[in-house]
């Protein structure tokens, strides 16, 4: 109990700064190390217990927040359990980037990613291995067999008209991925589902298509491992009833006792090692697809903040949108842009970085210096194709000056009310 | 610096600003041409052959009339003695000005098609390349004035960039008065060679992407306007590109920036498109539509 409370609270605290939306959530993560420790279903009061204890703290800590939008999660993730935890964070993730776009529709800019949204797939990945691990407490399935990689045939090789052929484990036991791939099949099937309706519910549900900015890899990431597990859960049907009963808990990793009966299993599924391979493809594909996503919104995080660029014609726009740069000169001149425009002075969108210096060095001379130096080293960088490093801390040096100089030319404010 | 050189040779003695000495020199090293559009009198000639004698090239001028023919330009064979001589014309020289080309007819205009646009000449079926670097410098007059021939699309298309001197303000009329001969005395500052180089050098300037990406965002622009009958052609575009690159050799850089592509789409795209009748008539000009599309199309920059 003692650990995961601890973990849950540092969670909370650090979550809180990054994702004030919707933190609270996270507090049913840590009761989930309650399942390292106990057998089911014991550990899901653990999990229960904590997350209640979490969630309270998690109140406690939100009351500027907007904490009451996740207690609805509460009771469904009480009755599903992990997997329900699951499927509500992933609607939560969707509701987070339908609230950004409607903001952003607000404000009459184009909807860029943000930076939250690197919890979607972060916590998705987490939840997917966890349900993996974990045995769930659903209804009983139909449970697939194992693949025929390390099963053997008993000595009675061949059968006669009629009569089954008995198969048994090899005495060293099953590889520890049999397991592991054997509970994850045995929910590909609901969860196939599941995700299928998730992932087209943003492709199909709305009036624009793909509103988000590599936020749309993922439902087509999860539709094809949703459709991969569902094949392959069609595939691993075919062999028959499991002879380890209903609970995916059952001792399935237990080798037949040396002389003891015979442990009659299954035959092999329909698949076998091509069903391996395309598990093992399908998981790597969505692994690429989730890093491929998480990269482009870590790229792009400071789109939000940067707002929309003014007066340009639609057409036009959408070559021209461009990230918070990630090259430091490139960088400074953006602040300095930003610093000026605070002052009144914006950059016009058709303005070249030295028709706007000549523009700004008029009513403040005293900026010419400073800001002629960043442009000289900005111009090589962004058209040049030169790496700024090299001239980064010069660069920094110049946007310190004009910010400095604009927070006195502030304080008079001249230009406040005529910006061109 | 190539340019400094050149505007301290000329200065004093050419009724020049510094933007159009910086064009021309940049027409003529992106291997372009330069058509310049003016009333008579404000030393375009001059221009020409000062430009000429300070950059130690060849030479040759000619003044075209309603009845010149084309051989008087590209030469003829002639018999003489039995034998068919080959009599080269006034545009085999390296500047070559044509004065007031408007004045030729259709025809005679499009006697320059081929030695601009391919730096030679076809007689009699055979070929005879024009000295390098082969720059012609055209004048004309203003269409509205009388006894002028508007100049075929083809033949504006070949023009890298349209210039106008202007009237000099009082101070350098001043001088350009108490001169005797701006011509006397001036010398070569530089030579063929040199200028073949910097070519070279020219093409390997540096225009990023997304400039690219703004001229074309410029161009298209201008394209779906509505007043515009025949808008900017491939090659317009592409002698926009050299010309931004070497007005950023000019300047001393190895890479391009926003303002050459403006300054470049501003000199070589307004007398290459065509407007309609009606727009016209409405008080729309190219230069206008032109300086619009500058101000409306968002440059590469960042934005804050």
């Amino acid at each position: 109990m003692g650990f995961p409370l601890a973990l849950g609270v540092g969670l909370l605290h650090g979550a809180k700064a990054l994702y004030p939306q919707g933190f609270l959530w996270l507090a049913f993560l840590p009761g989930l190390l309650h399942a390292l420790a106990s057998p089911f279903p014991s550990w899901l009061q653990g999990w229960a217990l904590t997350s209640g204890l979490l969630l309270l703290y998690g109140l406690f800590l939100a009351t500027k927040a907007r904490p009451l939008s996740s207690l609805f999660l509460l009771p469904p993730a009480l009755w599903l359990g992990p997997l329900g935890l699951f499927l509500l964070g992933l609607l939560h993730g969707f509701s987070l980037l339908e609230e950004a776009h409607r903001r952003a529709q607000e404000r009459g800019e184009p909807f860029r990613t943000s930076a939250s949204t690197l919890w979607v797939p972060g916590i998705l990945g987490l939840l997917l291995l966890g349900l993996a691990f974990l045995p769930l407490p659903l209804p009983s399935l139909p449970l697939p067999t194992l693949p025929s990689l390390s099963l053997q045939a008993s000595p009675k090789a061949k059968p006669n008209p009629g009569e089954e052929v008995a198969y048994q484990a090899p005495k060293e036991g099953f590889p520890p991925w049999v397991a592991f791939l054997n509970r994850a099949l045995a929910y590909a099937g609901p969860l196939a589902l599941l995700l299928l309706l998730l992932a087209l519910l943003p492709l199909l549900g709305r009036g624009e298509k793909l509103p988000y900015r590599g936020v749309h890899l993922l439902p087509l990431g999860l539709a094809l491992l949703a459709l991969g597990l569902f094949l392959l859960y069609l595939g691993t049907l075919g062999g028959g009833e499991s002879a380890w009963g209903t609970s995916p808990s059952a001792p399935m990793l237990t080798p037949p006792q040396e002389g003891g009966p015979k442990e009659a299993v299954p035959g092999p599924g329909r698949l076998g090692e091509v069903g391996i391979a395309l598990a093992g493809l399908s998981a790597l594909f969505t692994l690429g697809l989730l890093s491929l996503l998480a990269f482009l919104v870590w790229r792009h995080r400071g789109w939000e903040e940067q707002g929309a660029a003014q007066g340009i014609p639609a057409k036009s726009s959408k070559r021209f949108q461009e990230a918070l740069p990630q090259d430091r000169v490139r960088r400074a001149y953006f602040q300095a842009l930003k610093a000026l425009k605070a002052l009144g002075l914006p950059r016009m969108a058709s303005e070249g970085p030295l028709e706007y210096l000549e523009r700004v060095s008029l009513p403040l001379p005293r900026l010419r210096e400073p800001l002629e130096g960043l442009t000289r080293l900005y111009l090589p960088v962004r058209y040049g194709g030169r790496t700024g490093e090299e001239e980064a801390e010069r660069a920094e040096a110049f946007l310190k000056d004009i910010l400095r100089l604009c927070s006195s030319d502030a304080s008079k404010g001249p230009f406040r009310a005529g910006s061109s | 610096m190539f340019l400094r050189r050149i505007q301290r040779a000329l200065s004093g003695r050419v009724l020049l600003r510094e933007e159009t000495l910086r064009l021309s020199l940049a027409t003529l090293l992106s291997g372009g041409h330069l058509l310049l559009e003016d009333v008579p009198g404000t030393g375009k000639t001059t221009f020409a052959k000062a430009l000429a004698r300070v950059l130690g090239l060849s030479f040759s001028r000619i003044q075209m009339t309603p009845d010149l023919l084309p051989q008087d330009l590209t030469g003829l064979y002639l018999y003489r003695e039995g034998n068919l001589v080959w009599q080269k014309g006034p545009i085999f020289a390296q500047v070559l000005l044509v004065d007031e080309l408007n004045r030729a007819t259709p025809r005679t205009q499009s006697a320059l098609l081929e030695a601009m646009g391919e730096g030679q000449v076809t007689l009699e079926g055979k070929t005879h390349p024009l000295p390098e670097p082969f720059f012609v410098l055209a004048t004309q007059n203003p269409v509205e004035e009388e006894g002028t021939y508007p100049l075929p699309v083809a033949q504006r298309d070949r023009f890298t960039a349209r210039l106008s001197l202007g009237y000099p303000d009082e101070k350098a009329l001043l001088q350009a008065m108490k001169e005797k001969d701006p011509l006397e005395g001036l010398e070569a500052v530089t030579q063929g060679e040199e200028l073949l180089a910097l070519r070279q050098e020219v093409r390997r300037v540096k225009v990023a992407e997304e400039l690219l990406d703004y001229l074309l965002a410029l161009s298209t622009w201008l394209r779906t306007r509505e007043e515009v009958r025949l808008g900017p052609s491939p090659r317009a575009l592409l002698q926009v590109e050299r010309l931004a690159q070497a007005l950023a050799l000019l300047q001393g850089r190895t890479f391009t920036v926003p303002e050459d592509i403006k300054e470049a789409f501003r000199a070589a795209i307004p007398h290459r498109l065509l407007l309609k009748l009606e727009a016209e008539l409405a008080g729309a000009s190219s230069e206008g539509l032109v300086a619009e599309a500058l101000k409306v199309v968002p440059t590469p920059v960042e934005r804050a």
